[in-house]
């Protein structure tokens, strides 16, 4: 323990100058510290990677829509502002991430989706069909047979899943509804999407019936 | 495909708002640490909270976000240990915390806990921490017994300690006569200051016996909560021209469960704000004490804290309130927090859970107790103060770089009498000389303190 005599205390730990007063301590026997001492260097100033992206972002669909301008072609370079975009999602909310597969798997299929959708609303044409018709039939039933596989693999987790199931499961009925309303014309990837989300959904009812309700409890207790 | 309904607790009225209002970054921590005989063994460790956790089940939790409300629910793994780090008090990693609420840390011979106050509060917290150490002396072989003041592991939780103590203890109140506590009032002085480098937390413990400080709160004739109070004031008043010009107020959080008769482990307190109205020049020690005092003294009257508790919890019943959901709630609470904070801001918070009782087979065993309170932006400089084994400790916790205050507020405490030994968590680097030294071994230039 050492000793300030301007303070009048005793100091423990391995320091020379008082906390207090700053004056110099008489150094006494004991001196192990109950605190581990911050030490403050120079931080090595790190660039973020959202610095790097936005950056490389910013400058690509620049270039890009120079020459697009240019070229008077179509606006191809919102498809490549888009990509980025994805990879930007992909790389800070999927692999970066430390949330768990569910919310990143959920993410994923808003985002594609949205991405999608908005690449159809853009490029108005007939030739766009595909998004409604193929697209989105496909992410919601692939995303459903995942929700579906992790839950029946890893059942102590069905709490966290369940949730974003529910949501995908909803979203896969989308395609169905939008083909028996005449907006799409291909109907059969929209009708093995909907079977997928409808068996998925049934085998959660059929084993976790009693688990279901009580997370929707939780979920919506107000 | 089997597998166990996980019981889930509503998060209780008071801590209701907390995941709202702060971000993960700037969680509301307080730390309660033991600081023990001989260097502790993490593996021990480990066992012993794994042992407790089941006994209270309150902690044993994980946040969860529902439509309208945070929730928690059981947690099915175990808290990770760590190595206390430089940083203290530093926010609670979530994910490498397998989701507890809590952390448990050590260093050499220190066990700390650091609780969010989302879970608990001081008064919970530390019952929490006492049962982990007593379990920690029992794995290591030590013969120690509980006393009745440990909860015995193998009794189940009682439902009292479970209970949303301030819904139970609600009673409807005509609006009129609903308080609001402190919300509404003058703007008070914040202690502004230079922070400490890398936005570090700079502790400095003192701990003294509380023998002194009582005798010399006795000359006030005065509480050791009220002396503390009110050195704490008086130290921001003498230190600081510009606390001058607007009054000084300390939050002071008020433990309700003697009042209600409780023993629940989840929150249930609220805070008092004393308020020191200083333009009057030349004001003396006695003032401030009588400032606290006179707030004390409003604050613990039943039918003034059952107007208190009525107010938030019919807050929290308003259907309206219930029915916005979690994404709004956000924007709505944090917003509000942001401009009470602005125009109604704190100057500094003091808490003092009290005497820790612990069974006398463990005192051999514990050298010290210490709790601390994660200064926010707004009150960059908190006190917490708990009694153990006739000692007192009282842990400042600051994000300024200077000292002035502590200084002030240690040294009137050694001037009546206080026999002070003080800890610091910052290496203090500059000389008497006024150069700038180097931290051993390290190399590296130091910040002037």
């Amino acid at each position: 323990m050492s000793r300030c005599y301007n303070c009048d205390i005793e100091v423990r730990g391995e320091v020379d100058i008082c906390p207090l007063c700053h004056n110099k301590l008489e150094r006494g026997d004991d001196t192990s510290g109950v605190f581990p001492i911050k030490k403050i260097g120079v931080p090595l100033k790190k660039i973020s990677f959202d610095k790097i992206f936005w950056f490389v972002f910013f400058n690509t669909v620049f270039v890009c829509l120079f020459i697009n301008i240019f070229l008077k072609t179509y606006y191809w370079s919102i498809v490549v502002a888009a990509v980025l975009l994805y990879v930007y999602v992909l790389i800070k909310n999927t692999i970066l991430s430390k949330s768990d597969i569910s919310k990143k798997l959920f993410f994923q299929t808003i985002v594609l989706s949205l991405i999608f959708v908005a690449m159809r609303f853009v490029f108005d044409g007939p030739q766009m069909t595909w998004v409604f018709e193929y697209v989105l039939p496909i992410i919601y039933a692939v995303s459903a047979l995942i929700y579906g596989i992790l839950i029946f693999i890893r059942v102590h987790n069905f709490h966290d899943y369940i949730i974003y199931e529910l949501f995908v499961l909803l979203l896969g009925v989308i395609p169905t509804v939008l083909y028996l309303g005449n907006v799409i014309e291909e109907g059969i990837p929209s009708f093995i999407c909907f079977f997928v989300c409808i068996l998925v959904f049934l085998s959660n009812i059929i084993f976790s019936w009693k688990f279901l309700v009580t997370e929707l409890k939780k979920r919506f207790h107000a | 495909m089997e597998h166990d309904v996980l019981k889930w607790i509503k998060i209780d009225n008071s801590a209701r708002i907390y995941p709202m209002i702060y971000s993960e970054n700037g969680q509301n921590i307080f730390r309660i640490a033991f600081e023990m005989n001989g260097a502790v063994d993490p593996v021990i460790l480990h066992r012993a909270v794994r042992d407790v956790l089941p006994r209270y089940p309150s902690f044993k939790v994980r946040m969860k976000k529902g439509l309208f409300w945070y929730f928690f629910e059981e947690n099915a793994t175990l808290p990770v240990i760590f190595k206390d780090k430089d940083v203290r008090l530093d926010k609670i990693d979530f994910h490498a915390n397998n989701n507890y609420i809590f952390r448990v840390c050590y260093h050499k011979n220190v066990i700390s806990l650091d609780f969010n106050h989302t879970v608990t509060d001081g008064k919970g917290g530390v019952e929490f921490t006492k049962a982990v150490i007593f379990r920690y002396l029992e794995i290591s072989g030590y013969k120690v017994c509980g006393e009745g003041l440990i909860k015995a592991l193998d009794a189940p939780p009682s439902g009292g300690e479970i209970e949303d103590s301030f819904l139970n203890n609600y009673k409807r109140v005509p609006i009129k006569d609903i308080e609001l506590g402190d919300i509404l009032g003058k703007k008070g002085y914040s202690i502004n200051g230079a922070p400490l480098e890398d936005a570090a937390i700079g502790i400095i413990n003192g701990h003294c016996s509380v023998a002194s400080v009582k005798a010399a709160a006795k000359k006030y004739g005065a509480t050791v909560t009220e002396y503390l109070c009110g050195l704490f004031m008086y130290s921001i008043y003498m230190t600081n021209n510009n606390a001058k010009k607007r009054p000084i107020k300390l939050l002071i959080p008020i433990n309700l469960r003697k009042i209600f008769n409780s023993e629940t482990l989840r929150n249930f307190s609220f805070i008092t704000t004393a308020i020191a109205e200083v333009k009057e020049p030349s004001l003396k020690f006695d003032y401030f004490i009588e400032c606290v005092k006179a707030r004390l003294a409003n604050a613990v009257d039943p039918s003034a804290i059952s107007k208190k508790v009525a107010g938030m919890v019919k807050l929290d019943k308003n259907m309206f309130i219930k029915l916005i959901p979690l994404p709004l709630k956000f924007i709505i609470f944090r917003s509000g927090k942001k401009i009470i904070s602005t125009f109604r801001s704190s100057t500094a918070i003091l808490t003092n859970p009290g005497v820790i009782d612990i069974p006398e087979s463990m005192k051999p065993y514990v050298r010290h107790i210490n709790m601390a309170l994660i200064p926010t932006q707004n009150a960059t400089l908190n006190c917490a103060v708990i009694s153990c084994k006739d000692e007192i400790s009282i842990t400042f916790a600051r994000r300024c770089n200077d000292v002035d205050i502590i200084r002030f507020f240690f040294s009137v405490m050694t001037g009546e009498g206080a026999d002070l030994t003080l800890t610091s968590n910052y290496a203090e680097l500059k000389d008497f000389s006024g150069a700038t030294a180097k931290t051993k071994g390290s190399g590296e230039n130091e910040p002037l303190l």
